[in-house]
């Protein structure tokens, strides 16, 4: 056999296309381009940068509950790019102006001392966009997350990675979101954390400042899940089917341990809660598996197969 | 248009360094690689000049048509390019390079989940001692093979190189690939009904 592969690479010729050298031009031009975006990102993200921790001192100061006093903040000028420091209702904060045909151009991870710090970068028809467009932040547990609901974003072309030294962020991916006018982006963490998320222009950024929070106790409690499957469509249709066509109030995409995604329809305080919940379900007529999964917690959700 | 010969043992793609006048000076592979790392663009296009040949003998092997050869090849080039600052010794270049191509490549098999068909390919190759019958079983045979198996038959019968040269490139150990090879060679054997 491995002379017989031998011969064989020897007898075979193929054509070398006349165009090899313009591709590779083209994709050094590209790549030199790509560099240029990135170094002006990076010198707007370290002004955001500097003009976030101004607002974190200031806050630290002791006026960072009122949220009269954020509400002034808002629109202050002269805070290198800083639109405003969102706040929080409950587990929700929204930001941006209502636009359309963004992407997600880059998604930047910086560690500063105590903090870390995650920019979502914006473009519009290729060029950094001025402003972000309409776009909600949540705020989860079991694992604790936030997502980044970003509505009139049309496409990701930012290459999305966890950052590899990070003591806060377990993870940085999308979620399989079927309306092709926004995108989601989830931020998860390895242990307890503090954030503060702030709207950024000129260019349009979504800033994430993360710092370290006392470790709080979560109880036990019992998801009922789907199995795992790789990013693709289908994740999609089960989020969805279990939230319009069975009313599920909690039901969200995850990604376990093993980077596949699946799909919860609610934690449930007992097994016995999440069973009953499943028997409505199959009454119903639910016709894709669930299961039930005890989580305590801890910040990685578990592979379970078909 | 020019024909290559697919097999070039090791003065291609590892090749022994191939050098270069640039300037009035004399640079191999190593001088660009450094030049190119410190952010020397012309540096990094002498680099690709020297493997283009083997970059796209590579990129073709895995698709076997042209267009989807050369998305893989300028996917790979923009890749090196924008992290080249981030390879840790210029000794290794070539090395990282060709990781950076097979990546590449993989990706675009699984993206596009298309088995690649040798059949049309053949048509206008030159001879050699090999039929055009046989040649088309065996590349239907390597195309049956998944990505791990296949990378190592065509790195070492295609490319040239060694089995400790294919390790270092795929960080893995050196047994590894002798077994990956060993299960390649006899799936290929039973496809071509030899045992």
């Amino acid at each position: 056999m491995s002379d017989r592969l031998k011969d064989f690479g020897k007898s075979v010729d193929i054509e070398l296309p006349e165009d090899l050298d313009g591709v590779i031009y083209r994709a050094i031009e590209r790549g030199k381009l790509d560099m240029r975006r990135k170094k002006s990102r990076v010198r707007a993200f370290k002004g955001a940068m500097c003009a976030v921790f101004l607002l974190a001192a200031v806050f630290a100061a002791g006026v960072n509950t009122v949220p009269a006093f954020a509400e002034a903040m808002e629109g202050i000028q002269g805070l290198a790019g800083i639109v405003r420091v969102l706040q929080f209702d409950r587990d929700r904060a929204a930001g941006g102006e209502l636009t359309d045909g963004q992407d997600i151009g880059a998604v930047d991870w910086e560690k500063g001392g105590e903090e870390e710090s995650i920019l979502v970068s914006l473009l519009a028809e290729g060029s950094p966009a001025g402003l972000p467009g309409s776009f909600e932040v949540l705020k989860e547990q079991y694992p604790g997350r936030l997502v980044l609901k970003l509505h009139g974003v049309r496409g990701i072309s930012a290459d999305i990675t966890a950052p590899e030294n990070s003591e806060y962020v377990e993870d940085i991916y999308r979620l399989v979101t079927l309306d092709d006018s926004s995108q989601r982006l989830v931020v998860s963490f390895k242990k307890a954390v503090d954030y503060q998320v702030a709207e950024v222009e000129d260019p349009a950024g979504i800033l994430l400042t993360i710092k370290p929070a006392a470790a709080e106790s979560l109880p036990e409690l019992f998801s009922l899940r789907t199995p795992s499957l790789e990013f693709g469509e289908q994740v999609g249709v089960w989020e969805e089917v279990l939230t319009w066509e069975y009313g599920g109030k909690d039901v969200r995409q995850l990604k376990d341990s093993q980077g596949t995604f699946f799909v919860e329809e609610g934690l449930y305080e007992s097994e016995g809660e999440a069973l009953d919940r499943l028997g409505e379900l199959q009454e119903m007529g639910l016709d894709f598996p669930l299961m039930v999964e005890k989580v305590d917690g801890l910040y990685s959700r578990e592979y379970m197969g078909q | 248009m020019v024909l290559i010969k697919l097999f070039c043992p090791l003065t291609g793609l590892m090749g022994k360094d191939r050098s270069y006048s640039k300037g009035g000076l004399h640079l191999d592979t190593k001088e660009l690689a450094w030049k190119a790392q410190k952010g020397d663009h012309e540096a990094f296009g002498l680099l690709m000049e020297n493997r283009k040949e083997a970059i796209y003998r590579v990129a073709y092997s895995y698709v076997k048509n042209r267009e989807d050869a050369l998305d893989i090849v300028s996917e790979a080039v923009y890749k090196a390019f924008v992290s080249v600052r981030k390879l840790k010794n210029p000794d290794y270049f070539n090395t990282w390079f060709t990781r950076i191509l097979i990546n590449c490549a993989i990706n675009h098999l699984n993206k596009n989940k298309k088995l690649a068909s040798f059949h049309h390919t053949v048509e206008g190759e030159a001879g050699g001692g090999v039929s055009r019958e046989e040649k088309i079983d065996l590349y239907s045979a390597i195309d049956s093979l998944d990505a791990g198996e296949k990378t190592i038959i065509i790195l070492m019968y295609l490319e040239g190189f060694t089995l400790r040269e294919i390790a270092e490139l795929l960080e893995c150990p050196l047994g590894t690939v002798k077994t990956r090879l060993n299960k390649a060679l006899i799936s290929l054997r039973v496809k071509l009904q030899e045992v």
